[in-house]
């Protein structure tokens, strides 16, 4: 396979254009061929002319070597030796010899066709000195002189190589003519494809200059030369310049855009509020990170999914047709409840704010979602607080009021009976003060004010007291209390009026929610690391799901049972905060009629200094 | 580690019990996800009974309050010891998490 002239060479030289390399081996070959005949034909035609020279040469000589041949002998045998020499000179320039001599057997010479060279000397008298016969050659001749003897013609017909020299001289003149106007035709070549390319850059330029913006209309051909190659070249970085900037100023658009979209992307984000932004056919065309959390959906599922289906609620699908028709304009506001058997904690009560949305493109509304359960929690245990209070204080206060008018009633001699009414004031009066230490208690709780008052306690004192309190309770009742405390008691640090609260609200409600007939155990039980009091009784239990929420502030189970018993909601969860602030805790069990156990842990670790007492 | 579940109103209180370690961390951090989805959100830990958290512990910690934070949400600690809070302040995570003293001041915030 032929290889092309550039890959042959390694380069391409400056007179070949692109694409003519290929084709450079078949110019290259026409050119060789081309310069081989002309060659040829100068060397035949110098060869030719070269012969000729000679062959006219020859003929030259032998015509005056004739010529000399018949009128000399006859001018020779007549003694016209003048005339004869005047023949020498006139035979050898007829006949273009360079020389022409007469000479006799001894050499001396007689004649010659310049006299101014050689010396003559005339023949003697009588007979001459002969020249052999074998003298005669290809340019000499012998002259038979009738009656006096012979004489030797010469002839020099000249140089052969100066006329072929001549000839040569003409063949340069015609080779450097040729090769000249050969130069001149490359270099008007070159001149008019340079002038081309000149004069079209220069109409591109103007058309430029006239406002033209099309690369392809300001482009010239590029075979002009390597001046429209590069005006070409030009262009090209012009427009890639231009779509460079044009490129650079898109993306510093869209990265600015980006970034606005971002940022209100991440502000969205931040928000704890959910938020919706949905079409006029309720679908949701956006959703936030909180709102997925609030309605349980995958943000990618919540897209394009309607949100009535999500919420599950017709009066959002209501409110929804309301924006959606243009009726309203206003905000609403609609609150939600979900409820879940199978998961409490899903349970709750969802607000949604619904505001129309101005948009071209059609209605569409955003969807404010806030979570509201603890708030209707807290409303709703206030009220159950408020409406416990004023029962649980009117209650003392009636028997108060009641037994103090009663009091007031009887004579100065009815001793006992006023002793009576007093003992029942006393007691409403404790009554009330419990109650109202028990809301004081939760107001510091409430505001983080309440603080352990740290001091030693001595549990065997404590027990004492405690069971002293409630001995006349239990046997008023006929419930069997019973303490089982070890031999030794030590005394530990911390609040003791916090703790006896505890076992005060332990033990009274374990008296509280036991029949009359039933028992009552408290278990004392000190290790190393802490102190155990179990309070076990034989009352009517506690239902399993109640079990827990009875630690709630002003939960009150709703066991149909303990309607009757008057009772704030309170005193557990209280107890467990103290238990809780010493670092300890209070657990419960319970099976319903068959009673339930109380356990109050405190640590008595490092930081309680534990001594028997 | 134990992880008990308690209810404050209509908050869920995750106690977890022992250190938080590589053990453990895995596990926390599952159980704050799943509290997460099932509780709407309405959830705090309580950590008073985490003595100390190791670098997993705290990557985890890390980790559940990024979860949280996708959804506009803070992760909400309470009960948090000394050695802590400390651990937090020094590796300059404390502003991850919304810290409370105690159990019924993490509930408020939910009102």
């Amino acid at each position: 396979m032929m290889k092309s002239f550039a890959n042959t060479f390694g380069f391409r030289p400056p007179l070949l254009r692109r694409g003519e390399s290929a084709v450079a081996w078949t110019g290259l070959g026409l050119l060789v061929l081309l310069l081989g005949s002309i060659a040829g034909a100068a060397w035949w035609a110098n060869e030719s002319a070269e012969r000729a020279e000679v062959r006219a040469w020859h003929s030259r000589a032998d015509a005056t070597l004739g010529l000399m041949q018949e009128a000399g002998s006859t001018l020779l045998e007549a003694g016209e030796l003048t005339g004869f020499r005047r023949l020498v000179v006139n035979a050898a320039d007829s006949g273009q010899v360079r020389s022409l001599l007469v000479t006799m057997g001894d050499g001396r010479v007689i004649a010659s066709s310049d006299p101014s060279s050689v010396r003559f000397e005339d023949p003697p008298e009588g007979r001459w000195p002969s020249v052999p016969a074998d003298a005669a050659g290809e340019h000499t001749r012998v002259l038979q002189i009738a009656g006096k003897g012979s004489v030797l013609l010469e002839v020099d017909p000249g140089d052969v190589a100066a006329a072929k020299a001549e000839l040569d001289g003409l063949v340069g003149v015609g080779i450097i003519g040729g090769v000249a106007l050969g130069g001149f035709m490359l270099i008007y070549r070159r001149m008019r494809r340079g002038f081309a390319a000149v004069g079209a850059v220069r109409d591109a330029v103007l058309l430029a200059a006239s406002g033209e913006k099309n690369n392809d209309a300001l482009r010239v051909d590029a075979s002009l030369g390597r001046a429209a190659e590069a005006w070409n070249s030009l262009l090209d970085d012009r427009e890639e310049l231009r779509r460079r900037v044009t490129k650079e100023r898109a993306g510093e658009q869209l990265g600015s855009r980006r970034e606005r979209r971002g940022e209100l992307t991440e502000a969205c984000d931040a928000l704890w509020q959910g938020m919706l932004v949905v079409d006029e056919h309720g679908t949701i065309r956006y959703a936030n990170g909180a709102a997925s959390v609030f309605l349980r959906a995958e943000r990618d599922k919540l897209t394009g999914a309607r949100l009535s289906d999500v919420v599950g609620d017709e009066s959002v699908a209501d409110a929804m047709s309301d924006v959606a028709s243009g009726r309203v304009r206003a905000k609403k506001s609609l609150e939600v409840e979900r409820v879940d058997e199978n998961d409490a904690g899903a349970t709750g009560v969802l607000r949604l704010g619904i505001r129309p949305l101005r948009r071209e493109d059609g209605a569409g509304a955003l969807v404010m979602i806030e979570d509201i359960t603890q708030l209707r929690v807290a409303e709703q245990a206030r009220h159950s607080f408020v409406a416990q209070a004023t029962h649980e204080l009117r209650t003392p206060l009636t028997n108060i009021r009641l037994y103090v008018e009663e009091a007031l009633e009887l004579d100065e001699n009815e001793i006992a009976e006023r002793s009576r009414c007093l003992n029942v004031i006393n007691q409403e009066t404790r009554r009330l003060e419990r109650v109202v230490a028990d809301m004081l208690s939760v107001s510091e709780i409430e505001a983080g004010s309440l603080r352990l008052n740290p001091g030693e306690i001595r549990l065997d004192q404590l027990f004492t007291d405690v069971s002293e309190d409630f001995v006349a309770q239990a046997q008023s009742k006929g419930i069997d209390l019973a303490f089982d405390l070890p031999p030794k008691l030590p005394a530990i640090k911390g609040d003791r009026d916090k703790i006896a609260m505890v076992l005060h609200n332990l033990m009274g409600n374990a008296l509280k929610y036991t029949p009359e007939g039933g028992e009552v155990k408290v278990r004392v039980e000190v290790t190393p690391g802490e102190l155990i009091v179990e309070v076990k009784d034989t009352g009517i239990g506690i239902a399993e799901a109640d079990l827990e929420r009875v630690f709630e502030k002003f939960y009150r189970a709703t066991d149909g049972r303990v309607k009757d018993i008057t009772g704030t909601g309170l005193g557990l969860s209280l107890a467990r905060e103290m238990a809780r602030l010493h670092g300890g805790d209070i657990t419960a069990e319970s099976e319903i009629d068959k009673g339930s156990t109380f356990t109050l842990r405190v640590p008595v670790g490092a930081g309680a200094t534990l001594q028997v007492a | 580690m134990q992880i008990e579940e308690d209810r404050h109103g209509a908050v869920t209180v995750l106690k977890p019990r022992g250190p938080l370690t590589e053990d453990d961390a895995s596990g926390f951090l599952a159980r704050v996800r799943e509290s997460l989805r099932s509780s709407l959100g309405r959830f705090i830990v309580d950590v008073s009974g985490v003595p100390y958290v190791d670098s997993a512990g705290l990557e985890a910690m890390i980790d559940a309050g990024d979860a949280l934070e996708e959804s506009g949400l803070s992760l909400k600690v309470c009960g948090m010891n000394e050695t802590l809070r400390e651990v937090l302040d020094l590796t300059g995570h404390a502003g991850r998490f919304e810290r409370y003293e105690d159990v019924q001041t993490a509930v408020r915030s939910f009102l």
